[in-house]
């Protein structure tokens, strides 16, 4: 499986390759892409997540003017090998500022050193910072799966044969690595400083160079950008690094569930409810900076939203009782069920809660809203024929379709947000065996299974790159959130504490789909 | 019969329950049901009941059994002095004091019964009317209760469709209860899908436990 997702990557570079009028080497494209060569800061955030701030490294320095131009592709000599990768741990670079002219004004104190003038407990701490973001670059990196990681004890083969501070790419080049990363970490005041030089080794060239700053203790935030910028530019591929899954979790007490975010490797989870209630099926908006979701801490269930870097929340619907709410791709509209003309029925609220639709009107239930990706679609479940299947329908309700025919109960339907691959998600369940997530492919009408009757699978979400679903699944005991590849490969685990369900994948905050 | 051991009963309960004025109907009543009771071996042992005689024919064949103060119906009072009586509609002197007990008490009691659904379905059958009868004789005992009706499922479904499922099933309960004759004003409903099992075992006996609409008293 792995083998066939790296050629179909090579097949797509090809194209682009041939679309640049260039095929050998590091080739710096032209089109397409977003490029963020030029560019410098990512919007300020304010609640809590660190900030990260990037620059080109001077091209004088590393870069050559053409190469600032934006995407990089890969190599096609070989099409259909794997690239290989050498990420190397990142060295402590010497530090350039004083330690007696730390400023730290404007930076977030997420992890506030204890005496920034001693100068042996920052180089410790400089040290650590280096060994998270190494790791954690590392799995950003193996995690997309586009790329053979060279295990790193070739790589002392490769440095011993250098002179010292010399990059030899002969050497890289005998240990059979295709892109080299390089990166240096250093504590200046109260920020972290790391460089990063991506290296086409076969080509000799040095294809990118950034210097990242972030708060101290933001270690790992800054290796999800690195990350999430390698990927971008060394295969024009959409990290998910930076991304965060929100789900609902009893691990709160008794008789309550909260709505939780995460990173997507399952890092930080934290709360954004605690209101001691049952909070539901959490929806993010397309900017991931907001969350609808589902409280009962009125009583019955209604609308809410959560703007979470205002620290704000307000209840959109509260008549009746709502359900499974679904943001819509344009940020303008949640989907959701409610029972307001008295049976469950899928309905639209404008964001502002200025204009109420309904969408279904039958007998049966409907709920379960879906968004395709350009929000002219809505998938859903109905058990209008007797049993949960899974439908679509024109978002002013018209144009009914059955998707699914298979199976006996099927639910919990998710568009893929990629523009490659036109598919949908859904729990299934054949005859009285627990859920498997399924893919059905809208182009070719076929249906994948993604799990195989390990426990229960439900509640699939793709990950903003349509290449990741998050899922539930009871496979080690109760309801736990994993993740896998779209191919149904790579598999984690990412909670344990308490049951955790209806997990949902976020984009990173003003990085809008 | 049954009338009459409520009336006993009430009498020699230690609250002052009933109005003075109704003291001497309440006495007779109490003289009716002892001597119903003190009759009943005789009536058991009644020759004309033998065997040779059809079960069917035996009421009326009995000339000594008309005759009999029936204290079940009439009691032998005319019905004027029936209406004497407080109607029995949850006014201070019913048996149960709802207004004495809190709302936790009374939720704990039992005195509503849950129904139990088929696997995914919203349907009522004929015991769950049944026994919405029942509740819905309760809840015309004590006009003042309203209650949640509450809507659950078993585990076996997802997340998403069991909650639109829950709502079904409350909404059918409350339905019913209504066509039964219980106020749209006093009853609520709400869906908690799967979330609230009352038993967290996985097997068909859970399963069935926790297909469930159960009806909670929130006011008295």
């Amino acid at each position: 499986m792995k083998s066939l997702r790296l050629h179909r990557l090579g097949l797509a570079l090809l194209g682009a390759a041939l679309a640049t009028g260039v095929a050998a080497g590091f080739v710096p494209g032209t089109g397409g892409g977003v490029s963020l060569g030029a560019a410098g800061v990512l919007p300020r955030t304010t609640g809590g997540t660190p900030v990260v701030e990037v620059t080109s490294l001077g091209a004088s320095r590393i870069e050559t003017a053409s190469q600032e131009a934006g995407d990089w592709y890969l190599d096609i000599t070989r099409p259909g090998a794997p690239v290989r990768i050498a990420i190397p741990d990142f060295q402590l670079a010497p530090r350039e500022v004083p330690a007696s002219e730390t400023g730290g004004e404007g930076v977030e104190a997420g992890s506030a050193p204890a005496d920034p003038g001693d100068a042996s407990s920052v180089a410790e701490e400089a040290a650590g910072a280096a060994s998270v973001a190494s790791t954690v670059l590392w799995d950003d990196i193996e995690y997309a799966g586009v790329y053979r990681m060279l295990p790193k004890r070739f790589y002392r083969i490769a440095e011993s044969g250098s002179p010292e501070g010399v990059l030899d790419y002969y050497q890289w080049e005998s240990i059979g690595a295709d892109i080299l990363i390089r990166g240096t970490l250093r504590i200046e005041g109260e920020l972290l400083v790391a460089e990063v030089r991506m290296h086409a080794v076969r080509a000799q060239e040095n294809v990118f160079g950034r210097r990242y700053t972030a708060a101290r203790g933001a270690a790992r935030t800054l290796a999800h950008r690195i990350a999430d910028d390698i990927l971008q530019h060394a295969g024009n591929y959409q990290g998910v690094a930076r991304t965060r899954i929100a789900f609902s979790t009893s691990r709160s007490g008794p008789r309550s569930k909260e709505i939780y975010l995460m990173d997507y490797d399952g890092y930080g989870q934290r709360p954004v409810t605690a209101n001691g209630s049952l909070n539901l099926t959490p929806s993010w908006s397309p900017d991931g900076r907001a969350l609808s979701y589902i409280s009962y801490r009125e009583g019955a269930p209604a609308l809410y939203l959560a703007f979470l870097y205002q620290g704000r929340g307000e209840k959109l619907v509260g008549d009746f009782q709502s359900f499974t709410p679904a943001w819509s791709p344009d940020g303008r509209w949640i989907a959701f069920t409610s029972n307001r003309d008295g049976q469950a029925e899928i309905y639209l609220a404008a964001v502002d809660g200025s204009e109420l639709r309904r969408l279904t009107d039958n007998r049966a239930i409907d709920v379960a809203p879906t968004w395709s990706p350009n929000g002219r679609t809505i998938a859903f479940t109905s058990d209008r024929t007797g049993a949960p299947q899974i439908y679509t329908m024109d978002r002013d309700g018209l144009n009914l379709r059955r998707v699914s025919f298979e199976g006996s109960y099927n639910d919990s339907p998710a568009w893929s947000p990629s523009r490659q691959h036109s598919e949908i998600a859904y729990a299934s369940r054949i005859e009285r065996r627990p859920f498997d997530i399924v893919v059905h492919d809208f182009e070719t009408r076929q249906t994948r299974q993604l799990t195989t009757g390990r426990g229960s699978n439900e509640s699939p979400s793709w990950a903003p790159n349509g290449l990741h679903i998050a899922f539930t699944s009871n496979r080690a005991g109760n309801d736990q959130v994993f993740t896998m590849h779209r191919d149904g490969s790579n598999l984690k685990q990412l909670t344990r504490e308490g049951s955790n369900t209806t997990p949902r994948w976020g984009t990173p905050p003003g990085n809008p789909q | 019969m049954r009338l009459s051991m409520r009336l006993l009963r009430r009498l020699f309960s230690p609250r002052p329950a009933l109005p003075g004025a109704l003291l001497p109907v309440a006495l007779l009543l109490a003289g009716f049901a002892c001597s119903s009771v003190s009759r009943s071996p005789a009536t058991g042992s009644d020759p004309v009941a033998s065997p040779m005689t059809s079960p069917a024919e035996v009421p009326e064949a009995t000339p000594e059994a008309e005759a009999e103060p029936e204290p079940s119906s009439s009691g032998g009072l005319t019905e004027d002095e029936i209406l004497a009586i407080p109607p029995e509609v949850g006014t201070e002197t019913d048996l149960l004091d709802i207004g004495a007990k809190s709302l936790e008490e009374l939720n704990s009691e039992g005195h509503l019964k849950d129904v139990h659904f088929e696997y995914d379905s919203a349907q009522l059958s004929a015991s769950m009317r049944a026994t919405l009868g029942e509740n819905a004789a309760w809840l015309a005992r004590f006009p003042s209760v309203r209650i949640l009706v509450e809507g659950h499922c078993d585990e076996r479904g997802t997340v998403e469709y069991n909650l639109a499922l829950g709502e079904e099933r409350s909404r059918a309960v409350r339905d019913y209860l209504r066509d039964l004759g219980v106020g749209s004003g006093r009853m609520r409903i709400i869906s908690y899908g799967k979330e609230f099992p009352l038993d967290p075992a996985h097997n068909e006996a859970a399963w069935r436990r926790n297909r469930r609409a159960h009806l909670e008293i929130i006011a008295k």
